[in-house]
């Protein structure tokens, strides 16, 4: 059976002074449709460059990405990255025309009040009604983010490809917002690969942890989650996959 | 708060034109070189009824909007250009590193050579003193933009007249805007003395023909009528026009500090 998406035998080194230096290394894993993964790594690791290229924002050194088995390569809508930078959205238009900008680029709905009204209801998805009118600078990071969320799915790509876009947040923001992204998953059946340092909201979100290494960037080990959704932070095997993951 | 700034500036306006009446009532200076200020106000009026001053303020502002367009179109182009292209870009900072520190009026003389004297002439000059800081304003402007921004453009599809258009304008409009208002300044300077320079063809060359005019024939009262009106002209530019478009885009953004 061929996957969904196979990342095969990825190698990435950048040159750095005078030496080159090798980020990523011998990177193979496969993902499902509609699987959310998470790739879980310290700093440093390579999981923006690994997320970079799977967006086709850069090109490997040698290896690739495939898709039901065909080579995938450039940037595509079809995988849209969220950041974790608060300033992925832009200042200049209202956080309904930051979401309507996704409607419009991939020429959804007929006409601009069906995209108004589309880009309405992603902006509720996300809990942000009554922001409509607001533009960046008045949001908090929380707020921002969500904006992102809803600009993403409004495109409607097949894959969504998260930078650790909670990673600046409050942990009490955060929680919120991982909760939101599972429902929003689960209803929008949407493929995720999701970044993160965070063991935690690698547990409470993922399928499928890759967990990795650095100097260089490279697969430590996959484990399947098989917790039960919802998930339960305190509970004892949530608990057992922690201790799992740490001894890694 | 905007309105006490308003009140304060028009206080402070009749405190000076007070004091300039109670220096003409002193008596100390003749009225000849420091007229009264009903003088000057009838001078105005006088000027802008019989269509003197006025059909010398259409001239002016049609050469410098005429100018402003122009310098605008060729400094988007080479800002674009040497954005896109490195060759580009080492021959068009060159060019601003030379030409921008030159004052409009050290060309005057080679202007004159070139082009005689008359509107050409005056045309040159304006687009000379906006050009520069024109390209070198949007140069920063486009080169300040964070890549973000055209990342997300290209991860959404956009091609790059979409990127262009939806995205690095806006994203560079504050020094877009900079730019524009260093290059109106220097030009209306430039103008001014272009006009005084280059004289009149036909009697018609604008407000700085306009004052020099004035004073050959010892007219004070419309030296500064034309004063006046080159001020009035600049206030209203700077505050309406520049203030109101920076309010409506980038201080609504959050894009200016
Ligand atoms: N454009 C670049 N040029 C040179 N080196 C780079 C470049 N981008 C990334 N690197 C290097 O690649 C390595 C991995 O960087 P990357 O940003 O992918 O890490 P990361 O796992 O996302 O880290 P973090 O969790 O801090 O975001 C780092 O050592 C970084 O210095
Ligand atoms: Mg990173």
């Amino acid at each position: 059976m061929m996957d969904y998406i196979a990342i095969k035998n990825i190698y990435k080194s950048y040159q750095q002074s005078d030496e080159r230096r090798v980020v990523l290394e011998n990177i193979n894993f496969s993902i499902e449709k509609r699987e959310l993964v998470a790739l879980l790594g310290p700093s440093g690791c390579g999981k923006t460059t690994l997320l970079k290229i799977i967006a086709g924002f850069i090109e490997t050194d040698t290896g690739g990405l495939y898709k039901n088995g065909e080579r995938l390569s450039g940037i595509s809508s079809n995988r849209i990255m969220v950041f974790q930078e608060f300033k992925q959205l832009f200042p200049w238009k209202t956080v309904l025309d930051n979401v309507i900008f996704a409607l419009e680029a991939k020429n959804i709905a007929k006409n601009p009040a069906e995209r108004e009204e589309m880009a309405r209801y992603f902006l509720e998805r996300v809990e942000l009604t009554d922001f409509f009118d607001y533009f960046p600078y008045q949001l908090s990071g929380g707020m921002k983010q969500r904006v992102a969320l809803a600009r993403t799915l409004a495109a409607d790509p097949e894959i969504m490809l998260m930078d650790e876009p909670f990673g600046s947040l409050d942990s009490q923001t955060r929680k919120n917002l991982q909760d939101l992204l599972i429902d929003i998953w689960q209803e929008a059946q949407k493929t995720i690969i999701f970044v993160t340092h965070d063991i935690e909201e690698a547990i409470v979100l993922a399928d499928r942890i890759v967990v990795m290494d650095k100097n260089p960037g490279r697969i430590k080990k996959i484990i399947n989650n098989n917790l039960e959704r919802p998930r339960n932070r305190a509970g004892i095997e949530f608990g057992e996959l922690y201790e799992t993951i740490t001894s890694v | 708060m905007k309105n006490n700034k308003l009140l304060q500036r028009i206080f402070w306006l009749i405190f000076l034109v007070l004091i300039w009446q109670i220096v003409f009532w002193s008596g100390r200076f003749s009225p000849l070189v420091f007229p009264s200020l009903t003088t000057i106000i009838k001078a105005l009026a006088g000027s802008l009824y019989n269509g003197e001053l006025t059909q010398q303020l259409l001239f002016s502002l049609l050469i410098i909007s005429q100018g402003l367009l122009i310098s605008l179109v060729l400094a988007i182009f080479m800002a674009l250009a040497a954005h896109f292209s490195g060759i580009a870009a080492s021959l068009i900072d060159t060019l601003v590193a030379l030409a921008h520190p030159l004052p409009g009026i050290a060309l005057m003389p080679l202007v004159l050579i070139w082009f005689g004297a008359g509107r050409q002439a005056i045309l040159f000059v304006i687009i000379h003193s906006v050009l520069w800081p024109m390209v070198l304003n949007l140069r920063t402007g486009f080169s300040s933009i964070p890549d973000i921004y055209i990342l997300v453009g290209k991860n959404y599809g956009l091609d790059r007249l979409q990127i262009l258009i939806q995205i690095m304008a806006p994203a560079s409009l504050p020094y877009f805007l900079v730019g524009l208002k260093i290059g109106w300044a220097r030009s209306w300077r430039a103008l001014i003395s272009a006009e005084m320079l280059f004289g009149a063809v036909n009697s018609i060359g604008g407000l700085g023909w306009f004052i020099f005019q004035k004073r050959v024939f010892f007219d004070l009262p419309g030296v500064f009528a034309g004063i006046i009106v080159i001020i009035i002209i600049g206030i209203l530019v700077e505050d309406l026009i520049f203030n109101n478009i920076e309010n409506r885009t980038v201080k609504r953004w959050g894009m200016k500090s």
